[in-house]
């Protein structure tokens, strides 16, 4: 059970991370395309 | 300053301030006026985390930064989200499961008093100073253009937070900083607006864009391994991060934040949205600044923002080699002006026109050299003068070219945002005295009114110390590299402690007090070499501290069997 609650958090966390790179990714390459 | 603007910056922060009071008032027992009774919702936890985090200097000079260096100063937070979700894994559910006042409490229980009391102190001395500088640097920013006292400036502030923040403690900080936030954001993107319907008539947003790219304003990302340049992609990623995850994982001004919400859950999600948050806001700020600069390339701009720089060269014998500059920088204008708008005109018909971008840079590049002449100019005219202006640039913008009304306004945002990080500091300043050093040395049996009167008074102790330090504060040359140099001498030691504490079981009490000294100690020589960048003393402090106390608990442990 406690296993399963880890795995669950390790994924989301792992989402949020992936989320996060995607946002940044997209702000710079807007900015980029004006520079 | 008109009577409307008095009017709006008035009522907005009184109206924080009475909320504040009125909302949290009665803290009948210390978890209630340390923790906020645990009751904060995951939002306001973030809110709370991100107003924390964003003093006046960050709506100050952020605009000013992307004035004269464009947007690469975003990529210093790039490691924020990672450092979130660290604390998330690792910090938040221990700080929760062992149920303690402050992050330094956890360490009495991981390794001994003298490791929680060495962690304590060091956050104190630092945060001590920091608390100040937050009061400190918007007052002498404000007092020089507007005029207004310094001293009174400074005590109107401190006053104005300590009535808060004694009142209601914790949960009057989380309160305040959810009003604050919301004037600071309204303000910021009112702001905005304004800078583009200020913008030339037949100027789009794009186009705007396109005249801050040709300037290399929009330059986000660079990925060089120069050590030169400060805001680099991977100083972005490693330093950034581990300057985050010190000061979200280990500062009480901030785990103060999270430790009052209403689960291990609500406090992870409101630092997950302060990681998503944080870097969009900073890119938002960065932005304005930008916009800014697009702003002056139609209308005529000062030489050098800070107006004292101006007023000690008039009253020298440089004055009229400083007028000299001033004109050329007036025909210079004016030129950028025409070719802007011919640029303009092109970029309407779709063509990026290669060869005015060439003449943009070139003109950027012979105004940056007429400003470099002017601070020499100020610097023979006054040795001790600040020629950096980009702290002022915003501020010239927002009293010189704001309609009446929103200059308040933009001020209350000023005042919000030193409000909400000095009263998260001095909440946690009071916190840590009264549970790490008082609670912890008191003798016989306390009642929990007692602590609670006891947090209280710390509360004011500090907010006075605070005010005194801001007051002070002329008297120490270039006080915000101070405390930044402070900040990074002592953050990393505290880091390196409680990675320690999470991640290396192994090591014992006495390794990892003895390590944390000899590292700070190594951290106190190396910053006297001046051989590395302050800004990598964090870094390298964490690094050695883990170095050194797995080290001695090797050669203890050693010694143990030997013996």
């Amino acid at each position: 059970m406690k296993a399963d609650k880890t795995t669950v958090w390790k994924k989301s966390y792992t989402w949020v991370l992936v989320a996060n790179a995607i946002y940044i990714m997209v702000f710079c390459l807007i900015m980029e395309m004006f520079s | 300053m008109q009577q409307i603007d008095w009017i709006v910056l008035s009522a907005t922060l009184l109206f924080i301030v009475v909320y504040g009071v009125w909302k949290t008032k009665g803290s009948k027992n210390v978890e209630d006026y340390i923790l906020g009774n645990n009751e904060t919702p995951w939002w306001t936890v973030g809110l709370s985390v991100m107003a924390t985090q964003a003093s006046a200097i960050t709506f100050l000079s952020t605009p000013g930064q992307a004035y004269h260096d464009g947007m690469g100063f975003v990529q210093f937070y790039f490691g924020l989200p990672i450092a979130m979700v660290v604390i998330c894994y690792t910090f938040i559910p221990i700080y929760h499961k062992l149920k303690v006042f402050t992050a330094y409490e956890y360490l009495e229980q991981r390794f001994d008093l003298k490791t929680r009391s060495l962690a304590a102190g060091l956050f104190l001395f630092q945060r001590g100073l920091g608390t100040g500088l937050t009061i400190y640097a918007p007052a002498i920013i404000l007092s020089a253009l507007l005029g207004w006292n310094l001293t009174i400036m400074n005590i109107a502030i401190g006053v104005l937070v300590i009535i808060y923040t004694f009142a209601g403690g914790t949960k009057a900080v989380n309160v305040t900083q959810k009003q604050q936030m919301f004037v600071i954001m309204t303000g910021m993107f009112v702001t905005f607006f304004l800078i583009l319907h200020l913008l030339p008539n037949d100027m789009t947003f794009s186009n705007a864009m396109h005249i801050a790219g040709a300037n290399h304003k929009m330059d986000v990302v660079d990925f060089s391994f120069d050590p030169e340049t400060r805001y680099t992609f991977w100083s972005g990623i490693t330093g950034g991060f581990f300057l985050a995850l010190s000061y979200f994982g280990t500062d009480q001004s901030q785990v103060g934040r999270y430790l009052s919400g209403k689960s291990v859950k609500e406090s992870q999600m409101g630092l997950i949205m302060n990681g998503f948050l944080k870097v969009p806001m900073q890119f938002f700020i960065l932005l304005i600044g930008v916009m800014v600069f697009v702003f002056f390339q139609f209308n005529p701009v000062p030489l050098n923002f800070n107006p004292n720089n101006k007023v000690a060269v008039e009253h020298s014998k440089y004055k009229k080699e400083y007028h000299i500059l001033e004109d050329k920088l007036d025909k210079l204008s004016e030129e950028k002006k025409e070719i802007n708008l011919i640029y303009i005109d092109h970029l309407n018909q779709n063509y990026d026109n290669p060869i005015l971008r060439k003449e943009l840079v070139a003109l950027s590049s012979k105004e940056n050299d007429l400003r470099d002449e002017a601070r020499e100019l100020i610097s023979k005219a006054d040795n001790k003068a600040e020629t950096n202006d980009k702290d002022y640039v915003f501020i010239h913008f927002i009293l010189n070219y704001l309609p009446k009304g929103l200059i308040g306004l933009l001020l209350a945002v000023i005042l919000s945002a030193a409000m909400s990080s000095t009263a998260s500091g001095i909440n946690a300043l009071a916190s840590t005295t009264a549970i790490d050093i008082y609670k912890r040395n008191v003798k016989g049996e306390k009642s929990d009114k007692h602590f609670v009167n006891a947090t209280k008074f710390f509360t004011l102790i500090w907010g006075i110390i605070a005010i005194l330090f801001a007051c002070v504060g002329t008297l120490f040359e270039n006080l915000i590299q101070l405390v930044n140099i402070i900040g990074s001498i002592f953050y990393g030691t505290v880091l390196g402690i409680f990675l320690v504490g999470f991640y290396i079981k192994y090591v014992k009490a006495k390794a990892i007090f003895w390590g944390a000294v000899m590292s700070q100690l190594t951290i106190f020589y190396i910053y006297y070499l001046d051989v590395v960048s302050f800004l990598w003393l964090n870094f390298i402090g964490a690094m050695l501290t883990i170095f050194l106390s797995v080290t001695l608990q090797i050669v203890m442990k050693n010694d143990k069997i030997e013996a």
